[in-house]
Order: structure tokens, then C-alpha cells, then sequence
């Protein structure tokens, strides 16, 4: 186990930050944290660095309890969101200030910077002084900086948040290569969950200081446990339902429940719909799914690869939206103000409270 | 090389403070004096004629004086709250009174025949060269459109002689058109100072006004007239048929020189201002002798020199602080904040 | 589209304003100093600087704004510390307090210390002489200039993001060591543009350092009260010649100071990867 949280818990006055949050990661993994701003994953971040004392709990680095440690004593790297950078020192100096404070020989921290300049592809760029980075560049530095001494863990607190939407793509990337070749455990917090998606190996879903649940990408986006999963990361549709049996009663249509749902059995649920499942045909008949029911087409845009249509269905006046690919949807040939049927190829239950 | 940048200036910061200041060392003894700032010149010379006198008698011991000159009033203030000079010599009597009140100066300072004065002066009237305004007597200065310099008797001592000789003379009859007593001496006053335009906070500030060319005639003193005329300046000095002899105090400080074991060395120097030689410095910068009194049993003095009559012109009329009660009585009756003259100048300047 | 710019007579009255206020303000006492010294040659001012009251006053000068800078250097970096870093009950009123000794003329000042240490005053018991003393000189110097440092050194120091130091910590650096590393380097110039204030206040510093001194000639007089007491001795030449000598060293200190505050990162042009 590397890195163990066991009830850890934060307050600021009344106010809880983090409450009883425990977390078990496993050595090399890449464990995304992922939550709004103001769910305590910053807090959380900062008091596993020891940056910020925890009012309960314990934290145990690589089995070794480090609850009571400083924040020098306790073997991570960290990288802030906004780098943070030492703004007299160069690029290199940067990189090698950790490795000064160990005393480790100039010889073999030259080395070392040469080695982790060459890692983020900036081989050339040691001397230049912060201010002459671009923003990626110091991005990179940071990180550079954070894995100079060899860290057990390796900490990263939005370290995309203050960057172009096109860097963010390619420096995932980058430090997806760079944590796996290190083999180097992190975590990463988050607001964002397509950075959630691309990087986590697993994901934890924080909110009001609680630890929701945690989980493969697939399994959250797919089979979340928790309302808010489902609707923090991406869009969803949710429709009010029954389950009775093995029987999801929706208004008068009846459809089969799907697996892994049993412990809803007999309760009030909520359909979750992912937009992409939503199908759409002009007769019940064209629908490869099951029906829902027909509404009017209330609007269409275009996203991208897809285009999206949102319907308000007549049978429980809700608005439902699909997403669908530009040839179905110019075979289908709609308009807003057109009838159509409405199905789903594919659903999940969340309990309804 | 930043760094190495950095670390020297500080480095160097400190060698530097390091080889400061340093108080003077144990062996000679050291005499502080504080002054008006008139006489300077005159200690200047004074003194070195003190030492070498000192050596003489005490095998050829070193007298070092630390030397202070400022505004009467303030060296007085500065000496009652713990400058700790040995010496004081002060432009007006009450200033040493405040030092004796305050406990520093426990003998009878005044009792050494010349009831304690070091060098005396006259409250005269300076001109433009060729006097173009033809101010030959106090009354001159009273006339319209003769601009008056004199300093402010609020901060400067000398300028409380000043205007002593001014009301002393017209209190005493010799300023026509105006009574003889108080009433008319107030209002002589009053006239002659709705004239001053300018009032600086010691006499030789104030000189040095009217040399710089302000004014038609400045009041001051006679040893102020002869001090400004050796540096060269051109004015000329006009004499009232009436005015005070101004009384410059010295005085050693009791609790000062027993503190610092000075006390037979000041002794000496205030025996030796009195000397011929001393008082020839004086002389020279324009001070007049101080006035012997008769004090029975008091100690024989050395010889008063013997006066210039060109240079020291005798006055027809010539009073002191005496004849109005002394500093004890005018200071609070003239000066002080219910005195007639604080009033009248906060009317005529306040108008 | 750019609109011509209108020409009217106001810019003209500014450039005005600035030439005759400059002028008469700074340039025209600087020349009447600079030729009453030189009136008689060079000579004289050499013998009047090199007077031995004069080199006395001046060394007095330099110790106590020497000292008082290294005083104030130090405790103003804690002082800025405290007030920037730190919370606590009446912190506005210590933050305003600093600002005191701009406001209250250092007459005032020296005229206090007086009453609280003289010889009639709260503390005459204090263990140090403080009034008419060389100590009592280098307290109110120190009090004068004690705003500088911290003034310039606050701003910095508020802008330095604590993330800064805690990214030091996390890679192993003891307070003491990111202190000396990271945030002293950062602030270093805000010290030094202290010190040069500080140092260029306490030079001139005279009423403060008149009244708790005394003015004893060769004792505690300082190149200031040098020169005020020449003046009124009627040695103008001495008086001019040490106002300019002061006044070559203050400039001297300002360019010494500015080839220090030169950066090393401030010399090339910002320059940024294109690839990125």
C-alpha cells in the first residue's frame, strides 16, 4: 500500500473541510481526486504534503506513519497550480535546489538535472529564468523540480488549471509518460474530468469533504453509485422510475432492469441516461433500444463530433437530451418543432433520495 | 557573483560602523560648555589661553572642552534636563535661574563680585551705510516705513534685552512724544513693533537677516555689530541717548562637575574668564566688561580692563535690568503669557 | 483608425510647470551652494572640509546612518515579517504606528526622548544614557528612518505567494534555509532600496539629532548641525562645502545602490519558446 488515508478530518471554525476521509492507493498508481472547487480535495492534498496539519486522522506513506512529520520529512514532491517556481533561480537551479539540500555532489546533481531537463524535453532550456518560460515550460519545471529527489509519492494540486485547453492535451500526456517510466505513485486533484478520464487509473470523487466513491473511469462515468458522480462527470439525463422486480416502471412503459442493480429492488430510482444512449427515430418501430416515449424536438447543435437535440417528451414533460452522430441525424432529417420517438439503448439506476 | 555582491556591501557596512565613534579616553580633564551662540568667538580664544595656563600650574595637564553653542533658552532647557554640562554660559540671567530651580546649581553662583556676569553689551540700533533713513534715536524706529528687525523675545533671550532697552528707554522719559511711565513705554513699543517685519528665533539668526539686506534697521547688540562688522559686513551702529546694559551669566553647574570630579577645573576657568587676558578676548569680540559690585566679602577679583572709549562710547542714559526689579520681576510681568508685551504683540501681529 | 493627437498649449504648460519647479526647487539652491563654496577657489573648501570639527561631524554622520541602517535593516525585515506573515489582536494600529516617525516632525522626537530619559524624565533610570548622548543620537536616528525598510520590504513581501516557501519545505528546506534561499533573494531588493532611503534620511537628519544631543562640537555634532552652526558663525564656505560633500555622497550611495539592485534576469529581453 503507498499511500493510506484513514479518517482523515479538516475544520476551519464550524465549517468541516474534510470529513472522516479514507483512501487506499496502490504503489504506482495514478489516483485522480476529482471534485468542484470548494470540496476540501486542495485541503486534503495539502495535508497528506503536511502543508496543512490535519485535525484527525492518520496518513501512512509507504507504511510508514507520517501524521506527525513535517512537511520536509515526509519524501513527497509537489507540484502547485501555479507552479510556484523559484523566480531567482533558473531552470536548472530549480530542479537541482532539492537535491542541494540533500548535499547531494555537483557531479552527480548535474546529472540528475541533465536527466529530468531531458525527461520533459527541455533539454536545452536549463539556463533560461522562469520569467522566460512559457507557462507549459514552467508546468513542466515544476514537475521537473518535484521528482528531483526520488519522491515516494508525487503530488500535483491542478497542475493543468492555469493552462491553454490545447497545452493541457499534450502535457497529460506528458506526465502520464513521465509517472509511468518513474513508476512514481500520485495523485492528482482536479476539477476537471475529462483530465480525470485521460490520466486516473482510478478516481475519487469528492464533495463537501466526503470521499463519495471511488473507481476505474468506466465504472464512474458508466455505473456511478451517487447521483452527483453521474452528474459531475458529464451529462446526464435522469428520469424519475420504479423499479419493481426485475421491472423498471416509467410512467406506462415497462422496461427491463438492467444487472448489478438488484440492491435497488422494490424503491423509487432515478433512470440515469447518458445523452449518447439516447436514440432517436420518427417511428417506434426505427428505435433499436427500448421506447421511452415521443416528444417534440425542441432544439439542435452542433458539438463537435455529435450533435445534440434535446426533446421534451409529452408523456412526463421532460426535457431529454441525445446525443447523435450528423449522418443519423441528416437521415433522420428533424427540425425543432418535429415529432419524434424517443429510446435507450443502454441505462443505469441510482437511487432516488 | 550576486550574492558575493550582496554579503560585501554588508560585510563592509559593518567594518565601517565599527571604527565610529569613540568617546573620548580617561586622562585629561574634560570641561563641557554649554553657550549662547554669540560669545563662540570669544571662548574660541579663551579657551586655548585657559589650557596653557592650566598646564602650567598642573605639569602640563590636558583641559579638553567639549563645546556647545545654541540658543539660550534652549541650552538652558537642555542643561535642566540632563545635558550634563560642566559650564554654562547663557545670554540672560533667568536662564541660569532655571538650572539653579532645578537643583543643578546649588551655590550661590552669583556672588563672585560681578554678581555672576561674564561680559556685558548695549542694546543698539544697526543702520544701512550712510543711515538712509536717518534713524538717529529709539524714536526713528517708531516712524512709518522704517522696516525693523529684531528676533523673537518668545525663543531668544537677547531679543528680551532688546526690547528692555526700547521700553526701558521711553519708561524712563527719553523717547519724545511719548509719557514717561508704563502706559506710555507700552505704547512706544507698540509703534516699533508694528514696524518689524521679520522676528527670527535668536539674535544671530536675526543679524544675519539684516546683513543678507532685509530690513532698514535691525535692534541687537553692540558685541553683535562688532562681530558682524570684523566679517566684513557694512552697516553702521547708531547709539540711543538712552538704553540697558545687557548681562551675559556664567556659571558652573554644581551636580554636573561633582559627577565628573570636574569641579577645580571649572573653579579655575571661571576665575580665569575674569582675567585681563580673558576679558581682552571679550573686548575683541565686542563685548563690554562686566560690572564690578561691591559685595562685601566677597573674594578679591582680578582687575577689570580698562575700556576703549571710541570703540565703547559711554551713554547718557544707561539703565539695567535692576531698575525695572530684574528678570524675576519683568519676565512674568512683560514676557510671560499674561505679560503686556506677549498681548500687545498678539494684537498687532494678529491684526 | 488613430486620431491625430489635438496640439493645444496645456502640454506646453506642464512641461512648464515641471521646468520652473524643478529649476527653482532643486537646480537653483544646488547652484548657489556649488558657487558660494567655490567663490574663493577651491582652497577653501578643501581646508574647510578637511577641518577637524568638520571630518568629526562627518564621521559622526556616517556612524550613526551607517548603524541605523544595519539596525533598521534587520529589525525592519522582521518587523515586515511579522506584519505581513502573521495575525494579531491591534495589528492595524502597529502597521499605522510605523508610519509615525513621517508624521511627527523629529524636533518632536528629540524633544521626547528628552522627557522620557533626561535627567527628570519616566525612564532617567534607563541602565544607557540615552539624552545628550551618542546612544540617545543613534535611537532617534534609528526612529526616524525606521519606515523605509519595512515600507519597501512589505509590498514584496505580500506579493511573494506563500506556495513559494511551502514548495521549498516540500523538497526538504528548513525554515531557516528557505528564508535565506528563496525569500530573502526575492525581497533583497526592497531591502536594499530600504537601506538606500534609510541611509539618505538618517545623513540629513538634523532637528532630532540636535535637541537629544546637545550639538557639542566634536562630540555629538553631525555633518548637519556642522553645517547649521557655520552658518550662523558666519564660515558660509564651511557650511556650503559640507552640503555639497554630503550631498556627493548621497548621490554616490544612490549609484552604488542601483548597480546593486541590477538583476542578472532583468538584463535579456523576455524570450519565449515559440514551440510551446
Amino acid at each position: 500500500m503507498s499511500i493510506l488515508l484513514n479518517k482523515v478530518s479538516k475544520k476551519y471554525g464550524a465549517q468541516n473541510i474534510v470529513r472522516e476521509f479514507s483512501l487506499e492507493i496502490e504503489s504506482g498508481e495514478l489516483f485522480v481526486l476529482l471534485g468542484p472547487s470548494g470540496s476540501g480535495k486542495s485541503t486534503l492534498l495539502r495535508m497528506i504534503a503536511g502543508l496543512t496539519p490535519q485535525d484527525t486522522g492518520e496518513i501512512y506513506l509507504n507504511d510508514r506513519n507520517v501524521t506527525a512529520l513535517s512537511p520536509q520529512k515526509r519524501g513527497i514532491g509537489f507540484v502547485f497550480q501555479n507552479y510556484s517556481l523559484f523566480q531567482h533561480m533558473t531552470a536548472a537551479q530549480n530542479i537541482a535546489f532539492g537535491l542541494e539540500i540533500l548535499r547531494v555532489p555537483k557531479a552527480e546533481r548535474d546529472e540528475r538535472v541533465h536527466e529530468l531537463l531531458g525527461l520533459i524535453g527541455m533539454a536545452d532550456l536549463g539556463n533560461r529564468m522562469p520569467s522566460q518560460l512559457s507557462g507549459g515550460q514552467q508546468q513542466r519545471v515544476a514537475v521537473a523540480r518535484a521528482l528531483a529527489q526520488r519522491p515516494e509519492v508525487l503530488l500535483l494540486d491542478e497542475p493543468f488549471g492555469a493552462l491553454d485547453v490545447k497545452i493541457r492535451a499534450q502535457l497529460r500526456q506528458n506526465l502520464r509518460d513521465i509517472q509511468q517510466r518513474l513508476n512514481v505513485t500520485a495523485i492528482l486533484v482536479t476539477h476537471d474530468q475529462d483530465e480525470a478520464f485521460e490520466l486516473a487509473d482510478r478516481i475519487g470523487v469528492i464533495d463537501g469533504g466526503e470521499l463519495l466513491e471511488v473507481g476505474t473511469p468506466y465504472q464512474l462515468y458508466r455505473k456511478p453509485q451517487h447521483r452527483f458522480t453521474a452528474t459531475f462527470l458529464g451529462s446526464v439525463n435522469l428520469l424519475a422510475a420504479e423499479r419493481n422486480g426485475t421491472t423498471i416502471h416509467l410512467g406506462d412503459k415497462r422496461l427491463p432492469a438492467p444487472p448489478q442493480t438488484d440492491h435497488l429492488a422494490g424503491q423509487s430510482v432515478e433512470m440515469m441516461l447518458r445523452p449518447e444512449s439516447v436514440e432517436i427515430a420518427l417511428t417506434p418501430e426505427n428505435l433499436e433500444g427500448h421506447l421511452l416515449g415521443s416528444g417534440i424536438v425542441e432544439s439542435i447543435a452542433f458539438a463537435g463530433v455529435l450533435e445534440r437535440v434535446a426533446i421534451r417528451v409529452q408523456d412526463w414533460e421532460q426535457t431529454v437530451h441525445a446525443l447523435v452522430n450528423p449522418d443519423k441525424a441528416r437521415e433522420l432529417n428533424i427540425r425543432p418543432g418535429d415529432h419524434v420517438y424517443v429510446g435507450v439503448r443502454d441505462f443505469h439506476l441510482l437511487p432516488l433520495n | 557573483m550576486k550574492k558575493f555582491k550582496l554579503s560585501s556591501v554588508f560585510l563592509l557596512l559593518i567594518l565601517l560602523s565599527s571604527f565610529g565613534f569613540v568617546q573620548a579616553q580617561e586622562g585629561p580633564i574634560i570641561l563641557t560648555l554649554a553657550g549662547y551662540a554669540v560669545p563662540r568667538e570669544a571662548y574660541g580664544k579663551i579657551i586655548p589661553l585657559f589650557q596653557a595656563y592650566w598646564a602650567d600650574q598642573h605639569d602640563g595637564q590636558q583641559v579638553i572642552f567639549q563645546e556647545s553653542y545654541l540658543a539660550s533658552g534652549a541650552q538652558s532647557r537642555a542643561v535642566a534636563g540632563g545635558f550634563e554640562a560642566d559650564i554654562v554660559a547663557l545670554s540672560q540671567e533667568q536662564h541660569v535661574t532655571r538650572i539653579a530651580d532645578a537643583g543643578l546649581i546649588t551655590h550661590d553662583w552669583q556672588a563672585n563680585g560681578y554678581n555672576g556676569m561674564v561680559s556685558t553689551s548695549l542694546a543698539v540700533i544697526v543702520v544701512r551705510p550712510g543711515n538712509p533713513k536717518a534713524i538717529n534715536n529709539w524714536i526713528d524706529l517708531a516712524k512709518p516705513g522704517v522696516e525693523v528687525i529684531t528676533p523673537d523675545p518668545a525663543t531668544s533671550g537677547g531679543a528680551q534685552w532688546n526690547v528692555m532697552g526700547a521700553y526701558g528707554a521711553a519708561y524712563r522719559g527719553h523717547v519724545e512724544g511719548y509719557e514717561a511711565g508704563a502706559e506710555g513705554a507700552l505704547q512706544f513699543i507698540t509703534d516699533v513693533f508694528t514696524n518689524v517685519s521679520v522676528m527670527d528665533a535668536d539674535g544671530r539668526e536675526s543679524f544675519l537677516t539684516f546683513e543678507r539686506g532685509i530690513g532698514d534697521a535691525a535692534i541687537t547688540y553692540e558685541n553683535e555689530y562688532y562681530a558682524g562688522l570684523s566679517a566684513g559686513g557694512e552697516f553702521e551702529v547708531v547709539y540711543p541717548t538712552s538704553t540697558i546694559l545687557i548681562e551675559n551669566p556664567i556659571a558652573l553647574v554644581d551636580v554636573y562637575v561633582d559627577k565628573h570630579g570636574t569641579r577645580e577645573a571649572a573653579e579655575a576657568f571661571l576665575e580665569f574668564v575674569y582675567t585681563p587676558e580673558a576679558q581682552a578676548a571679550f573686548a575683541e569680540s565686542g563685548f563690554r566688561p562686566p560690572v564690578e559690585t561691591a559685595v562685601e566679602g566677597a573674594e578679591a577679583t582680578p582687575e577689570p580692563a580698562v575700556l576703549d572709549e571710541t570703540r565703547y562710547p559711554t551713554i547718557e542714559d544707561q539703565f539695567t535690568i535692576a531698575d525695572f526689579g530684574g528678570w524675576a520681576e519683568v519676565v512674568p510681568s512683560i514676557f510671560g503669557e499674561e505679560g503686556v508685551f506677549t498681548k500687545m504683540i498678539a494684537e498687532v501681529k494678529g491684526q | 483608425m488613430r486620431e491625430k493627437p489635438v496640439r493645444t498649449f496645456w502640454p506646453w504648460l506642464l512641461i512648464a510647470v515641471v521646468v520652473v519647479y524643478a529649476g527653482l526647487l532643486l537646480l537653483a539652491p544646488l547652484v548657489a551652494v556649488i558657487s558660494g563654496a567655490f567663490e574663493d577657489g577651491i582652497q577653501p573648501v578643501l581646508e574647510a572640509i578637511t577641518a577637524a570639527e568638520a571630518l568629526l561631524s562627518l564621521r559622526l554622520t556616517f556612524f550613526l546612518a551607517i548603524t541605523a541602517s544595519v539596525i533598521n535593516a534587520i529589525l525592519g525585515l522582521i518587523v515586515a515579517w511579522v506584519l505581513v506573515r502573521h495575525r494579531f489582536p491591534g495589528k492595524w494600529f502597529f502597521n499605522a504606528l510605523v508610519d509615525l516617525p513621517f508624521v511627527v516632525s523629529p524636533v518632536i522626537v528629540g524633544y521626547v526622548m528628552i522627557v522620557l530619559f533626561g535627567r527628570t524624565g519616566w525612564l532617567q533610570n534607563f541602565p544607557i544614557q540615552l539624552a545628550f548622548s551618542l546612544p540617545g543620537m543613534l535611537v532617534v536616528t534609528v526612529f526616524v528612518s525606521l519606515p523605509f525598510v519595512i515600507r519597501e520590504v512589505m509590498p514584496v513581501l505580500a506579493s511573494l505567494t506563500r506556495e513559494q516557501e511551502e514548495a521549498a519545505f516540500t523538497l526538504g528546506a528548513s525554515s531557516w534555509m528557505t528564508f535565506y534561499r528563496i525569500v530573502f533573494p526575492a525581497i533583497r531588493h526592497g531591502i536594499i532600496y530600504g537601506i538606500v532611503l534609510t541611509l539618505a534620511r538618517a545623513l540629513g537628519e538634523f532637528g532630532a539629532v540636535a535637541v537629544i544631543g546637545g550639538g557639542v562640537q566634536g562630540v555629538t555634532e553631525t555633518a548637519t548641525i556642522y553645517i547649521y552652526r557655520s552658518l550662523h558663525d558666519r564660515n558660509d564656505i564651511g557650511a556650503y562645502s559640507m552640503a555639497i560633500t554630503l550631498g556627493v555622497i548621497s548621490v554616490g550611495i544612490l549609484v552604488v545602490m542601483n548597480w546593486l539592485r541590477r538583476d542578472p534576469s532583468e538584463k535579456g529581453s523576455q524570450h519565449v519558446d515559440p514551440t510551446e
